[in-house]
Order: C-alpha cells, then structure tokens, then sequence
C-alpha cells in the first residue's frame, strides 16, 4: 500500500530544455533554470519508479573495490572481500552513513558518495585523506562518532522511521534532496561535461575488459594445442600402436580404427614445425619443395594425380597456420621439385595454368584412355560433364580435354550449348579408310 | 547464285560426317583440321558435281543446305569455309572470282580446267572438228554438243580450259569485242 506520490513531489520535466529532472530538485539539472511553477509534472508508473530507486538505493558498496553488489550479497562479486552489513530498516540512513564509514575506515580508498545513486553524475564525490606523522587515528575516532550519531540525519529520521512505504518514500527524497542544496549544483554545460566524461570512462572500463577477456582467449589457445599435441603423443605412443595391432575384438578395431582417423585428422590439421626463411636460410627454397611434396604427395593421390596450384597452395598454407608462406616463395618451391627428384611436378598448360602433378598418376596418356572410355560409354562430354566424372576442378577438366584434343584424340563441337568433345571420327576415319573415298578428279593432280 | 539449273531427280546423299556436329567446327588441332578440311573439300566438291554448280557467294552460301544442317542445328561459319575455299583453290579445284580479288565468291571447278581442256580435245578429234572455228556458245550450247559433258558448261569454266588447251598449243582463241564473242580453233596436239 502506498500514498499517492503528491506528497513527495513527483518528476517533472523543465519548462525550457524539456529535460526530466528529480521531484525535488528546484533546479533543472541540465540547464540550471529554476523550477517554473508550470512546469509539467512527468507521470511515470510510480510502482515502477519507487522499484527503481529502492534496487539503486539498496546496493551494498564493497568497502574495498566500490563496487555496488546486490543488496542480498555478503561477499563482493569483484573482489570477493567481506560486504558490511546493510541496516535495512533505515535503508537511506544506513547507507549514507556506511558511504561515509568507507571513507572514514580506509581514507585512501577512493568512495563515491552514496547520494550519487539517484544517477546524477555531477554529484560524484571522491574524498581521499593521507595523513603525515600521525593524527589519523584521532580522525577516525572523531569521524566515527560522527558518523555513528548521524546529526545531519535527527531532523528527519523520526518520520522516516514511523511511516514505511510512500511516506518513508517521500522523506528519503526529500532528505537526497537537502543533501544535494548543500553542494552547488551545476547546470548547462558543465553537466554535459561531466556526463561526457562518465560515459567515457565507461567505455574505457568495457574495453579494459573485452581485452582482458581475449588475452585469457589467448591463454586458453596455446593450452588447447598443448593438448592437442599431447593427445597426438598418446596416439603415436607404443601403447595405443599396441592397441591398433592387437584389434582382436570388434569394438578394439572400432576404437583402433577411431584412432587413426583422429591421427589423421590431427595430421591434416596442420605441421609440427613449418620450415621458414629464419630457420632454413638460403635453402629456403629447397626445403620448402620438400616439406611441401611430403605434405601433398598424399593429397594429389587422392585427387587423380593433379592439384591446381592455387588449391595446393590454400591447402598448404592452413596446414602451415600462422607462419605463412608468400605465393612467389610456393612456386618458386614448386619449380624445384624436379631438380630435386622428388616425386611431385610443377606442370604448366598451354592456357597457364599451373598445377602440381604426380607424373605416374597422371601421365597424358592416362587421361586420354580415361576420356576416351568416358567418350565411348557417356557420349560426347563438356567440360563440366568431366569435371563432375572425374571429381576435379572445371579449369583442370578443361586442360584435360584439350590435352585430349592436342593429341587429336578428341574433336571439338561448338554451338550456343557450349563446348562438347566428340570422340575423332575425322582422324580416326583418316586412318581406316584413306584413299577409298577418292574425289573426284583426284587423278588429275 | 547457280549458273545453271540442275535437275533434280533425287535428293544428294550427304555423307555420314555431315550428321557429325564437330564438322561444322573448325577443329583446333592441326592434324584434325586437315582431315576436317580434306572432307569438307571432297563434300563440296561431289555436291557441286551432282547438281551441276560451279559458283559461290561465300556469305550466301553458308545458309545453303550444304553448309547448314537443320536437322542437327549446325552451319558452318564464313572464315571456315573460306579456309576451306582456300585449300580448294590451291589444289586448282576453285579459283576466286569476287571483284578487286576479294575472297567473297568463287568458282568451284569439281572437274578441273584441265580435265574439260582434255575432254574437249578428245571430242574435237572425234568428231573431226580440228582447224575449225567455234564460238563459245557453239561449244557450250550449241547442237553439236548436246551429248556431251561439257554441255551447259559455264563460260568462265569453259574459258579457263580452253586457256590450257591454248597453253598446251591445241587451240588458238581468237578474242572478239567481249567475252561472249570469243572464237576458238583446235589443232592436233603439237
């Protein structure tokens, strides 16, 4: 149950700058004109309103970080020290007066005064005291006292105490707002200043702690490869070979099968420890074409015998994480595969594109066959046709077919549907019956 | 664009390439397009026989049946069939006829001047017609002629194989006030 607000004064909004300010202020906050006597009164849902300041007023200030913990806590939330505890019957007063015992207990600590808490920034206070060769004690006693007595409160703690609920409301409004007429209250600029000033520190606070959220992101990373270089030990370890060997049982087989498809996962996750420039040197380039055709030896089998370069190129690079190497560098590498007798080539096409090659797993000749198995059961293919039999890239599909055609093995149609290769039948037809076939004439020259 | 109407009791066979699409493509590969090109030729070559042609407006014809099949949707582009013109004029089985010596038109000769020189001789000899003169109409259309193969023959066609026959001293041309007045004498070969 609760008194209409009428008796307290409810917000109002300044008749010049239409900003809202507290029921008792005299003052508008923001441009320091006094209360006109028309000026509007702003109805807010007073239920709501008296939730509001009564969850503001009743925080419990951490003596030590200043932070303001719920009401209900007993410890800090930031900093885990020992909350005082709140007198709940005199909330206003008990605040207060601990705002002020903060100050007093620990005078280096920086407090805010607790009548900030109608969140007015101009009234933020910070009270700092040091002393020199003594005299603090006898200040904390005398402030203490003080303190204790609360004088600056007798006057209206008497009704305050006797009327809870809206009466009480209407007091402790009343009382925030003495203490405000007994500082100078600012108005215009300086407001806008100082509220400026708040919301940048402010922001300066969040992203103080978004870093400090990422350098524990950070933290966690280099943990996570740790494991995940542990777990690979583990599994490279005698033990868990043991295990894949012994697979006497299904589910030993399932778990040894598990295992090595993990190993596998871990090994196309990336490279123990990329060669770079630092480490290799002048031989940059030679290690580089080694590493390189030890990592994709596997992959171009995979594939059919060919990679594009660029592909093999993104593929690498993941696998190399963060010390990347500069495409110049890659085929630089790549050209060396042959000087060095590794197994891998560098193949450039007529068209340009570069592709690294198996030459056993993709010699011409075997691509021709292939095609021209394709040609005979799928009829006439196009690129894309190719591309989706072999599963390769379309620009791989097209340098096939015209390796195909360079070899005049194939013969090109061209309409509105696009390319489509047909088998010889100009050169094949040559060959079988030349000569039966004879113009007319043909003698004659 | 034909000299002459052929009559047509049945329709020209085309070869079974003519129903391949890649024909109408020019091939790439070096290798490919030579026999393309040696097929195309030997197609042009037997269609003008069968229906008696002798000239071609390259631009024209390339919407003829010969060079566009609908049933398979293709024709054969003009830089192709200039290509093919080309190769059909070195062998001395077309020559160009288009004004200033441009490549638009041509006459395609699917007997050779020299074969016509060697017919006409054989049937001047025959027939007994040496030291003779004949005007070009006489030969081509005249009543003397009706049963043989030259009959009809197009006058350019016909002129160039009397220039061989001339060449080769069979013949003397006697050249009147135009093309149409030329008189020509067959010898014994010399």
């Amino acid at each position: 149950p609760h008194t209409a607000p009428s008796a307290g004064s409810p917000d109002w909004m300044c008749s010049i700058c239409e900003n809202v300010n507290k029921g008792g202020e005299g003052k508008c906050a923001l441009c320091g004109v006094p209360r006109q006597g028309d000026s509007v009164p702003v109805e807010v849902d007073d239920a709501l309103e008296r939730a509001i300041a009564n969850s503001m007023r009743q925080h419990a200030r951490c003596p030590v970080c200043t932070f303001d913990n719920h009401a209900s806590m007993t410890r800090c939330e930031m900093c885990d020290s020992e909350l005082q505890p709140q007198d709940s019957s005199v909330p206003l007063a008990g605040n207060m007066a601990r705002a002020e015992a903060v100050a007093g207990e620990d005078p280096s600590a920086p407090c805010y005064d607790a009548a900030a808490g109608d969140g007015d920034v101009s009234n933020v206070e910070l009270i700092k005291l040091s002393f020199r060769a003594g005299g603090s004690s006898s200040f904390y006693t005398t402030l203490n006292e003080t303190v204790n007595s609360s004088t600056w409160l007798v006057v209206d703690i008497d009704s305050a105490a006797d009327t809870p609920g809206g009466a009480a409301q209407a007091g402790a409004v009343q009382r925030s707002t003495t203490a405000r007429e007994r500082r100078p209250t600012v108005g215009g600029i300086s407001t806008l200043v100082s509220a400026a000033h708040e919301t940048e520190r402010a922001r300066d606070v969040t992203l103080r702690s978004a870093f400090a959220d990422l350098d524990a992101l950070t933290a966690m990373a280099n943990e996570i490869l740790g494991l995940a270089e542990q777990i690979a030990t583990q599994l490279n370890s005698p033990a868990a070979s043991k295990l894949r060997k012994r697979g006497g049982s299904e589910s030993d087989e399932d778990t040894a099968e598990r295992a090595d498809a993990f190993r596998q996962y871990l090994l196309d996750l990336g490279i123990d420890s990329p060669v770079t420039k630092d480490t290799a040197g002048a031989a940059f380039h030679e290690e580089l074409a080694r590493e390189l055709c030890d990592y994709l030896e596997n992959y171009v089998s995979k594939c059919g015998g060919t990679v594009a370069l660029v592909d093999a190129y993104c593929l690498y690079n993941r696998a190399r994480e963060f010390t990347l190497v500069y495409p110049s560098d890659f085929v630089q590498a790549c050209n060396k595969f042959s000087a060095l007798d590794l197994p891998l080539r560098l193949r450039e096409y007529p068209s340009g594109l570069l592709a690294i090659e198996d030459p056993g797993s993709a010699s011409d000749a075997l691509i021709i066959g292939r095609i021209k198995r394709y040609i005979q059961s799928f009829g006439p293919v196009t690129a894309n046709d190719l591309a989706a039999l072999e599963d390769c890239p379309l620009t791989l599909a097209e340098e096939r077919l015209w390796v195909c055609e360079r070899a005049a093995q194939v013969c090109r149609d061209e309409s509105v549907e696009g390319v489509r290769f047909y088998s010889n039948v100009f050169v094949d037809s040559a060959s079988g019956s030349t000569g039966d076939n004879a113009r007319p004439d043909d003698s004659d020259r | 664009m034909t000299t002459t109407a052929a009559s047509m009791d049945t329709e020209f066979q085309f070869p079974e390439i003519y129903n391949f699409p890649p024909f109408f493509t020019r091939q790439p590969n070096d290798s490919t397009w030579k026999e393309q090109r040696r097929m195309w030729c030997d197609l042009i070559l037997s269609y003008y026989k069968y229906n008696n042609l002798s000239s071609m407006t390259l631009a024209e014809a390339v919407s003829d049946p010969l060079f566009n099949n609908k049933q398979i949707h293709r024709s054969l582009r003009v830089d192709t069939l200039r290509e093919v013109v080309e190769e059909l004029v070195k062998q001395g089985n077309a020559c160009w006829t288009g004004p200033k010596n441009t490549r638009d038109a041509c006459l395609i000769f699917w007997r050779k001047p020299e074969a016509w020189a060697s017919i006409i001789h054989q049937w001047a000899s025959e027939n007994g017609m040496f030291n003779m003169v004949f005007t070009f109409f006489e030969l081509a259309n005249g009543d003397d002629t009706v049963e043989q193969e030259f009959h009809g023959l197009d006058p350019l066609t016909l002129r160039r194989a009397l220039d061989v026959l001339q060449g080769q001293g069979k013949a003397q041309l006697f050249v009147g006030t135009s093309d149409e007045d030329i008189g020509v004498k067959f010898f014994h070969s010399s």
